[in-house]
């Protein structure tokens, strides 16, 4: 009876990728989910559908950063996000401003999450420089 | 394949969100469901989640019919509803509206004197219900802080019962019997009573899965015997949905309740919760609720539990008014321990036990003397009727346990054959036609007569006529007496006395006659032997 929810996420993940997004395929999902008594697994859900959408290629990339990036910092990121996702066709960056990032930037990926930011790297300095002597 | 690189899964989430708030705001979405199965006078619907339980749906049916159904089996994706009409009407994939109330019937004087279903749709040809009030089928019973003892009689106008297992306005008092033993005839006699002795108490009839052409027959009758005018059936037939049978009794003491409510008095009769059982458990089989006992559901002791309880005596605050129960049960084979008789009985405040033996003896009505009861009804009966009847049932008692070892024994000491002859007397005095019901003072002169000893010479056949010439003496030639008697107040030495003298010299006759009639045999026995030598 109850589907599970990746079952859905691959649903909506392949409809958006050949279709796009229409106002009814919104409203579908959106009576779907109501009927269900499963709008709680909305945020689940879209989580899901991202990663669907990276398996398929395309990449969807959230950048926050207290600045806008500049066309070297984008390049980077797609770089980097080349590695991670060999298969990736399409690497869509969507910036984010985020006034608490300090320096750098953060990447909000699917599956997990990178940082570029300055307070990370002087975690990760901090880290070094109490375990050993470098 | 993938042709959009506009996707950005932080739009889809918005508009999502956003058109999830926008349905929300559109009640329909969440109260509209589709049937998915449907059969055996259920059916399966998927949605209305918000649907409560016992609520009203209302079904699209074929050919745009309406059909009622009501919320039953509440489970997370699927609501079973129980059909108030016909499952041929609808079809899966019917759409389902929630009715946003619970079950409801009308109420009200202007029931009283039709024969309705359990909805309150009139089943005699008459005009519809114009009632004034909705009343829920489901309420709750009163508090104990609500109600005050029973005190006041409910005559049912048959000796047997007045004298022995008197019941109480606002009591519960169970009729229990195998079929055909005459369980549905006290209560009938019961109402006719309250129409002969102008009681003003209102009864409500409910008839559970019984052939129309019975209940026909029961409303011509009463209608005859002038009871229809206080009156309310509620009837349902063997060929109704069990759910409507399953209704009837809940229905039926809303329309009571209506009365006790307001300051009136109200007698109910539900005919039988046997079958009302029956269709619950039917009704839970298709639900596939889990069955227990005898593949009843578990909650069936509540089923009955909660009806009866509604029966009550209100106190002076809320008007004094009363509803009393008289629940019918159908054993077999005379088993009072099977499941719904014992639960039954658990919950009632005495019970009238008809045997089937005694009703071919021609004991009629059958009741028995040592397993009926009534525990509340003592403190309500009339002092008349009380002070003759107090010896009764142990007069009884011991006639039937000498009556069935003595049997055999040729020769019985005086004492016993005393006790036995009384027994004997007092049985066939109460024994009483069907729609027949006795005021107060005949009970009590007959009573009075026979547990005095007036009558034993009389022979039995002849006990019966004895007592109604008593009757006919006395309101033709002691009026005063008997309006006096009939208050219930206990009676004097004098108007004993009185009773007494009459008694007598009415036994007399019938004595009389018998010793004539001995005489007259004798002589023809002389004669013949005369002829013969
Ligand atoms: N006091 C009585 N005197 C004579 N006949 C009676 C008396 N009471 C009942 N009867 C007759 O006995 C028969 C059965 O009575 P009744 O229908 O009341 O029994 P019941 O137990 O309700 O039966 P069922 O199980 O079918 O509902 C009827 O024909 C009725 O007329
Ligand atoms: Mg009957």
């Amino acid at each position: 009876m109850k589907q599970p929810r990746a079952r859905i996420a691959g649903y909506v993940a392949g409809k958006t990728l050949q279709k796009g997004v229409s106002p009814k395929f919104v409203k579908e999902v959106a009576a779907y989910l109501l009927s269900e008594h499963r709008v709680d697994e909305l945020a689940s859900l879209m989580r899901d559908v991202q990663a669907d959408w990276a398996e398929s290629g395309y990449v969807e990339v959230a950048a926050y950063s207290a600045h806008p990036l500049n066309a070297v910092a984008k390049k980077d990121i797609t770089r980097q996000v080349k590695t991670l996702y060999p298969r990736a066709r399409s690497i869509v960056i969507t910036e984010k401003r985020d006034p608490g990032v300090i320096g750098g930037v953060r990447i909000g990926l699917p599956d997990r999450q990178f940082d570029l930011t300055v307070e990370s790297k002087l975690r990760t300095f901090k880290q070094l420089a109490i375990a050993g002597k470098d | 394949m993938s042709s959009q690189t506009d996707l950005s899964i932080t739009e889809l989430s918005d508009d999502i969100r956003a058109a999830i708030a926008e349905l929300k705001k559109r009640p329909e979405i969440e109260s509209v469901g589709i049937i998915t199965r449907v059969g055996d006078g259920v059916a399966w619907i998927y949605g209305l989640s918000a649907a409560g339980y016992n609520e009203m749906l209302e079904i699209e049916g074929v050919n745009g019919k309406k059909v009622t159904a009501f919320a039953f089996n509440l489970s997370e994706d699927e609501i079973g509803a129980v059909l108030l009409g016909e499952d041929t009407d609808v079809r899966a994939g019917a759409t389902v509206r929630l009715s946003g109330a619970v079950l409801e019937v009308p109420v009200g004087p202007e029931l009283v004197g039709r024969v309705v279903d359990p909805l309150g749709r009139p089943l005699d040809g008459g005009d519809p219900i114009k009632a004034k009030q909705n009343s829920r089928v489901e309420r709750q019973a009163p508090g104990v802080l609500d109600r005050r003892s029973v005190y006041e009689p409910l005559m049912t106008g048959i000796t047997a019962i007045d004298a022995m297992v008197p019941i109480g306005r606002g009591q519960r008092e169970l009729i229990i019997g195998d079929r055909q033993t005459g369980k549905t005839a006290i209560a009938v006699d019961t109402m006719v009573n309250q129409a002969k002795q102008e009681t003003g108490v209102v009864n409500v009839y409910v008839a559970i899965g019984q052939k129309l052409s019975k209940i026909a027959a029961l409303q011509e009758r009463l209608r005859r015997e002038g009871v229809m005018d206080q009156t309310i059936i509620v009837a349902t037939s063997p060929a109704d949905p069990a759910a409507l049978l399953y209704l009837a009794p809940y229905a039926g003491c809303a329309m009571g309740e209506y009365f006790r409510d307001n300051k009136q008095h109200s007698l109910i009769i539900y005919d039988d919760l046997t079958k009302h059982a029956q269709a619950y458990r039917q009704m839970s089989l298709l639900l596939r609720r889990p069955p227990g006992r005898e593949a009843y559901p578990g909650d069936v002791f509540y089923l009955h539990s909660r009806l009866l309880e509604r029966a009550s005596k209100l106190n002076d605050e809320l008007g004094g008014g009363s509803l009393t129960a008289l629940p019918i049960i159908e054993t077999q084979a005379g088993e009072v321990s099977a499941y719904i008789p014992t639960n039954v009985i658990s919950i009632t405040d005495g019970q009238i036990y008809l045997e089937t033996n005694l009703f071919y003896q021609g004991i009629r009505p059958a009741i028995s003397v040592g397993l009926s009861v009534s525990r509340v009804g003592g403190s309500a009966q009339t002092k008349a009727v009380k002070a003759a009847g107090g010896g009764l049932k142990l007069a009884l008692a011991q006639f039937r346990e000498l009556a069935a070892f003595s049997q055999f024994s040729t020769d019985l000491d005086e004492e016993t054959r005393h006790t036995i002859e009384r027994g004997q007397r007092l049985t066939e005095l109460l024994k009483q036609p069907q729609y027949s019901p006795y005021s107060i003072w005949e009970m009590y002169t007959s009573l009075y007569a026979a547990t005095e000893g007036a009558f034993d010479k009389v022979p039995l056949e002849k006990i019966k006529p004895a007592e109604q010439a008593l009757h006919r003496e006395l309101k033709s030639k002691h009026a005063k007496l008997v309006d006096a008697l009939n208050t219930g107040d206990k009676p004097t030495d004098a108007q004993n006395d009185t009773i007494m003298k009459a008694a007598k010299s009415v036994a007399q006759t019938y004595e009389a006659e018998e010793s004539r009639k001995a005489a007259i045999s004798a002589d023809k026995a002389e004669d013949r032997k005369s002829a013969n030598g």
